[in-house]
């Protein structure tokens, strides 16, 4: 009894001190969805934040708010560093701007060939920005630009995108999802180095910015776009189409995607569908250059035939697969080489020597990284199963062999 | 309530609690890095060590607290000087995981509101359970340690279902050699939290005289659970994070925890995780807290415990403000001073002077030791 | 026969009138009869205070005194025959006797009496003896010694017998009158499981248990609380499983209960719970047998007071609020459902104000991004901080339901109605209120109706406020200290004797698989480890199995 007493005067003090600490109102935030990180001439930074107008967004309350108001709208502010940049958009945002919602981080690609490391530590230091943030560049546009960009389908940008990520990393493996996180780890990892997802701008780009956008036919999209190589923080190049998916197949990130497959001389020969794979890494150290081999098992299935093949002959079968086994080992080998042409190691090569022998990584391969990762000896050995061929047995070409086959191939 | 006993199963549940209570969310012997995990069971079995040789001391004097079986060992008045020291010591402790949890808290969720405000909250839940008798404190935590742990698998399981592990950055183990390990694990991971048992000479005398004997198992037992749990949990957490952004987050839990988002819906479970942030660190400020208050006791020879509860609270929320001026100086006190100053004399220096002392004058105090089990 | 009440009544007139006359001469003392009369004195001397006296003028006129003259009081004279004629009076309340079992047992067996059938003459002396043994055709005949005995037996419902030269009366079981049926129980709705709930009748009621244990071990002591009202409570066990130290407990208490009346077992609740400053029940009340019997075979004690239909179950535990007597009668699996069920209710009706309060005030960040949106479009224009609405909407919900349970059924409908939809619905479109806040509210208040019993919903609702208010203030950290001190609090009671919180804390294992859980009834071979100490085995169901199985194979 004596202590609630003392402690009923003490509480009363407490809720009439307690004006609004940490308390904000739902109506009193602007909640970001996407930020955009540029670089104006003088060197300073200009961030463009993606804000919702949560009316028109709700399912439910179409009828009440929209129509008039834009979905989101874009403020954009400038200042030396990040958080001055922030807090200087305080002038013409009517509500504190809240970051936890926040889906996507573009950098202009100005920036990037700079230097990202700074616009990452702030980041990763504010607890409201969550972790799960993704990580993009804005390829050939601005940051600005892309996320002014109305969208047709998820109402936001910054939602579309994150969708489109995940969708491909699910369907088609050039691109990874690559949240702020994993961006951070790869750069500390050993003589490791970011691989960031690209986006860029397709169609009508002056359209895009206006809400007509999704209402024309071809509207302008935000597409990705390739993966942009660092090194020191700077980005050097980009990788593309196969070698972007060569670095997903070295990780064993591939979740599924279509590997066209040549048969006789018919270029367009087989969509082979992997379902999925997995990749072993190993690396022998002996002598001054390493040797890393990497071995892939993917497992998939025959989605369609340009050529007239028994497939129910398991002969057949074990060529086609043989034929699978070369297209990814080019793919892989020529992603390894574009790596190294750019020497940064975004594969992950100084982790996999540093797992093996620690010891002759710092004493040795540490130091003279930059010389020993363009020299590094990669041995692919993939070995394939194809487990199915969709509902059908032999392709309808193959019961009328001759005929069509002359056909398949002029074609 | 003072007569109150504890049996095995709570006494078992406090040192879970205890234990994990803040060492599993701050990132524990995080110097070694990947290898953080097992710097983890380095200072676990270094801390069973101390364990043990608490367990000797309790063996000779069944029924007396550290702070009253000194005054045994060296007289009263030299006793009380030695009881006095420990005191502060646990009044430090309980000052030092407040100011911990506050500022931890603080940077995590409440960046705006003042860390006395925090604090003062806790104390005041703290000193209104304490009030209610150690029995309360300890019940409650049997309810919250289900609570906890149902949690712990829920979280177990999910960041399992959502694939979020790469095991391969728990590679390569001793990369740098076992040095850095070591150096990582001492003096600072034995002493905190596995070294910070020491509390437990003050409450070993409320076992129920039957399970006295089962003390040390169970002890034992206690810390190896809660050791392996957090050994678990911090490679889990670099499993999920990756080496270095592990070790270098406040809460690597809370991080870990985040990334969990299972088809858009299952997603943003931080809240669980300030939940048992909060649990975890309400029992470790109490224990140490009532700890503390036997100690004045014993000292002072107050007679009734729950008179010093308050004031001691407001103490220990005045110094946890007082300790440090920022939280940068007060990690790094809590990491290069504390350990070599304040915890190795008193968790390992002065109950060792305790036993050698007790093994000198044997004889002379055989008889009170068995008039005292008796 | 038909006429006989005219009569007395025409006699208490008669004695009315002495007895204003004795008012007049003024008393000396209230046990003492004042000396005006002459043929009272010689008696007054003889009888001692309080003591009846063999003439019956003299006791009759005491009584009617007494009891200031009530009009209800039947006081019939009449003659029957042993050795002489002798005079005798039935007394009697009238309405709660019934007066047919008064004329057929009594009054007709009595005056039928002839000195012709008796095989050697009766003195008048044994007069008593002789007609309890040959002519009341009547269960309960007591003698009755005193003056106090005689009207407390008078006002709780007997007739009086008393005969002219016996210094003794007799109190008959007539009681009778009026009495509610047993009905359905009106609060514990089941829909498998007996349909029989308590009267207010003490009597009906142990009967009721009775029925259903039919053990020699049953134990049913009565007590009398309330020093005018004088009600009846009985308080029933199973002396072989009960702790005796705990109906020990409850015996003293309920002996130190000093109040003016008792009319309800929530007065008495009040009055022998162990701790009054909580908000949480800590004797279980209940209208259904089986219940009061379920529990007795746990090693509990029922306490039973007339004059209501609501017995009372000591000691209870937290988790017992959270049972209903079906889930027994039920299958196992869909009782532990339903159970998790409830206390999970339990939960939401305590913190989910609190919850929505801390996530939109302190937390946006862990709300999923499409649900935040719904939200903060919902919140949009709202003029109030979300606690005010929350506190606004909290409390117009309480007052709709104290007004939808007070009203005549009829009005209450129109309560409902204006309820949700003027209240609810124009809220809502005037944009007073944030549909969110409206579903939280229902939410609240439909899962504070899912809890069975109606104290511990009351105590949810009543912590609801402090929760809200805290976590308006602090967030999930206000939230989770106020529940670190409900739990503390909780573990901190006791109900006679027993910690509030078992078996969850202290945990004890072999309790826990009935607690939130039911295990199948073959598992639940033990009884409450801190209740039934001497008798922890319950009949094993597991033996019982065998041997069936062993008779069979044989």
């Amino acid at each position: 009894m004596k202590v609630l007493k003392c402690f009923i005067p003490f509480s009363l003090c407490l809720l009439i001190l307690t004006g609004c600490w940490d308390q904000n109102e739902l109506d009193e935030l602007s909640i970001v969805m996407g930020i955009g990180i540029n670089l104006d001439n003088k060197g300073h930074l200009i961030v463009t934040y993606q804000v919702v107008n949560p009316t028109t967004v709700a399912p439910g309350l179409m009828g009440e708010g929209g129509g008039k108001q834009p979905i989101f709208t874009v403020y954009e502010s400038k200042g030396k560093n990040l958080m001055e940049a922030t807090r200087n958009a305080s002038k013409e945002t009517s509500r504190r701007l809240f970051f936890a919602h926040a889906r996507m981080l573009v950098f202009s690609e100005k920036l990037a060939k700079k230097n990202i490391y700074e616009a990452l530590d702030m980041m990763s230091r504010d607890p409201e920005v969550r972790s799960t943030i993704q990580v993009l560049i804005a390829r050939n546009t601005t940051p600005s630009k892309i996320l002014r960009t109305f969208t047709a389908i998820d109402k936001v940008t910054s939602d579309e995108v994150t969708a489109i990520l995940n969708i491909t990393e699910q369907n088609w493996g050039e691109n990874v999802q690559q949240d702020i996180n994993e961006v951070l780890q790869s750069i500390i990892n050993e003589g490791g180095e970011p691989l960031i997802n690209g986006i860029e701008l397709t169609g009508d780009k002056d359209l895009a910015v206006t809400s007509r956008n999704y209402e024309v036919g071809e509207p302008a999209r935000v597409k990705l776009s390739g993966m942009g190589v660092f090194k020191k923080g700077k980005l050097k190049g980009w990788l593309d189409g196969p070698n972007a998916r060569g670095v997903l197949w070295l990780k064993g990130k591939i979740k599924s995607t279509v590997v066209t497959v040549p048969c006789n001389n018919n270029k367009k020969g087989y969509a082979i569908e992997v379902v999925r794979s997995n990749t072993e890494l190993s690396a022998s150290t002996k002598g001054d250059v390493p040797t890393i081999d990497v071995k892939v098992f993917p497992e998939t299935n025959i989605a369609e035939t340009n050529c007239s093949v028994n497939l129910q002959d398991p002969s057949e079968i074990v060529k086609i697969e043989k034929e699978f086994n070369n297209v990814i080992q080019k793919e892989i080998m020529k992603t390894v080489k574009a790596a190294q042409g750019y020497n940064s190691d975004i594969l992950g090569f100084g982790e996999l020597l540093y797992r093996e022998n620690p010891k002759k990584w710092n004493h040795m391969y540490k130091k003279k990284y930059n010389r020993v990762f363009p020299e590094i000896k990669v041995q692919v050995k993939v070995d394939s199963r194809i487990r199915r061929s969709g509902i059908r047995t032999s392709p309808f070409l193959f019961d009328k062999k001759i005929e069509n086959k002359e056909e398949v191939d002029s074609s | 309530m003072k007569s109150y006993k504890i049996d095995l199963q709570q006494y078992f549940i406090l040192i879970i609690l205890f234990e994990l209570g803040s060492a599993i969310l701050v990132g524990l012997g995080m110097d070694a890095g990947r290898d953080a995990w097992i710097a983890i069971l380095f200072g676990m079995v270094a801390g069973m060590i101390l364990f043990s040789g608490y367990y000797f001391l309790y063996k000779q004097f069944p029924d007396l607290s550290l702070t009253q079986y000194v005054q045994v060992l060296f007289g009263k008045h030299i006793g009380k000087i030695f009881g006095f020291c420990y005191m502060l010591y646990f009044l430090y402790l309980a000052a030092r995981v407040l100011r911990d949890f506050g500022s931890l808290l603080l940077s995590a969720v409440f960046v705006q509101t003042p860390i006395i405000v925090v604090n003062t909250l806790m104390i005041a839940t703290i000193v209104y359970v304490l009030k209610l008798g150690f029995e309360v404190l300890v019940r409650t935590g049997e309810i919250f340690f289900v609570l906890v742990a149902l949690l712990g698998v829920i979280l177990t399981v999910l960041v399992l279902s959502a694939d979020l592990m790469d095991f391969n950055y728990l590679l390569p183990i001793f990369g740098e050699g076992v040095m850095p390990v070591l150096k990582a694990a001492f003096p600072v991971t034995p002493t905190f939290p596995f070294g910070e048992m020491v509390v437990f000479t003050m409450l070993l005398p409320y076992l129920k005289v039957k399970n006295r004997n089962k003390a040390l198992k169970i002890g034992l037992l206690g810390m190896g659970v809660s050791g392996f749990v957090l050994s678990t949990t911090i490679a889990m957490d670099i499993a999920v994070l990756g080496g270095h952004v592990a070790t270098h987050v406040y809460f690597p839990l809370l991080a870990a925890v985040a990334k969990i988002n299972i088809g858009e819906f299952i997603q943003r479970l931080d809240a669980i995780v300030v939940f048992t942030l909060i649990i975890g660190g309400f029992f470790k400020v109490a224990v140490f807290l009532y700890v503390s208050v036997k100690a004045a006791q014993d000292v002072f020879g107050v007679k009734e415990e729950t008179s010093i509860i308050g004031p001691i609270g407001v103490v220990v929320i005045l110094s946890s403000i007082a300790i440090a001026s920022n939280y940068v100086e007060h990690i790094n006190e809590g990491l290069n001073i504390v350990p070599d100053f304040i915890h190795i004399p008193f968790q390992a220096v002065l109950p060792a002077l305790f036993i050698i002392v007790f093994l000198l004058r044997k004889k002379k105090l055989k008889h009170f030791a068995s008039s005292s089990s008796s | 026969m038909r006429n006989r009440r005219k009569r007395p009544v025409i006699k208490t007139h008669k004695k009315l009138s002495e007895l204003v006359a004795e008012k007049k001469a003024g008393e000396r003392s209230s046990f003492q009869v004042s000396s005006e009369a002459d043929d009272y004195k010689s008696q007054e001397k003889q009888v001692k205070e309080g003591e009846l006296s063999p003439s019956l003028e003299f006791n009759v006129s005491r009584i009617n005194k007494l009891l200031g003259n009530p009009t209800d009081l039947i006081i019939r004279e009449f003659e029957f025959e042993l050795e002489q004629k002798v005079t005798a009076t039935l007394m009697y309340l009238e309405e709660m006797n019934d007066t047919q079992l008064l004329s057929e047992f009594i009054l007709e067996p009595l005056m039928n009496l002839s000195s012709e059938k008796q095989s050697s003459p009766v003195p008048v002396g044994h007069a008593l003896h002789y007609i309890k043994q040959n002519a009341l055709a009547l269960g309960k005949v007591q003698d009755v010694e005193t003056e106090e005995e005689l009207l407390e037996a008078l006002l709780a419902g007997l007739s009086i017998l008393l005969i002219e030269g016996n210094k003794k009366g007799l109190k008959l079981g007539t009681t009778g009158g009026k009495m509610r049926n047993i009905e359905e129980p009106a609060s514990e709705v089941v829909i498998r499981g007996p349909r029989e709930a308590f009267t207010e009748s003490i009597k009906t009621n142990l009967s009721l248990i009775r029925r259903k244990v039919k053990s020699p071990d049953l134990r049913v002591e009565r007590f009398e609380v309330g020093e005018i009202t004088k009600t009846d409570l009985a308080i029933v066990y199973l002396e072989n499983i009960v702790n005796p130290l705990i109906v020990k407990e409850i015996k003293e208490r309920i002996e130190q209960v000093k109040t003016d009346g008792v009319l309800e077992t929530g007065q008495l609740e009040e009055f022998i719970q162990d701790e009054t400053v909580t908000v949480f029940p800590q004797v279980m009340s209940t209208e259904r047998p089986d219940v009061v019997v379920g529990n007795l075979l746990e090693g509990r004690v029922g306490i039973l007071v007339n004059g209501t239909p609501f017995s009372l179950i000591a000691p209870a535990q937290f988790i017992q609020f959270f049972q209903s007597s079906e889930d027994y009668y039920m299958r196992y699996d869909i009782s532990t459902f339903l159970r998790i069920l409830r206390f999970s209710v339990f939960i939401i009706s305590l913190i989910a104000p609190s919850i929505y309060i801390a996530l939109t005030t302190f937390h946006q960040a862990m709300i999923p991004t499409t649900l935040l949106f719904g939200i903060a479009a919902q919140r949009e224009g709202v003029p109030f901080p979300a606690i005010a609405e929350a506190l606004v909407m909290e409390i117009t919900f309480e007052i709709l339901r104290e007004a939808g349970i007070r009203m005549p059924r009829a009005v209450g409908v129109a309560v409902s109605i204006v309820g949700a939809l003027v209240l609810g619905q124009a809220a809502v479109q005037a944009g007073l209120v944030s549909p969110a806040m409206v579903i939280v509210v229902g939410i609240t208040a439909v899962a504070s109706f899912a809890i069975p019993s109606f104290a511990v919903a009351t105590s949810a609702r009543l912590l609801r406020f402090p929760l809200m208010i805290i976590s308006s203030i602090f967030g999930f950290y206000g939230l989770t200290l106020g529940l670190i001190v409900i739990v503390a609090h909780l573990t901190s009671l006791r109900s006679f004797g027993v910690p509030y919180l078992s078996p969850f804390a202290p945990i004890q294992i072999q309790d826990l698989k009935d607690s939130l859980l039911r295990y199948p009834i073959s598992h639940l071979f033990k009884r409450p480890v801190n209740l039934a100490k001497q008798n922890a085995t319950r009949t094993d169901p597991y033996q019982v199995k065998k041997k069936r199985e062993e008779e069979t194979t044989r």
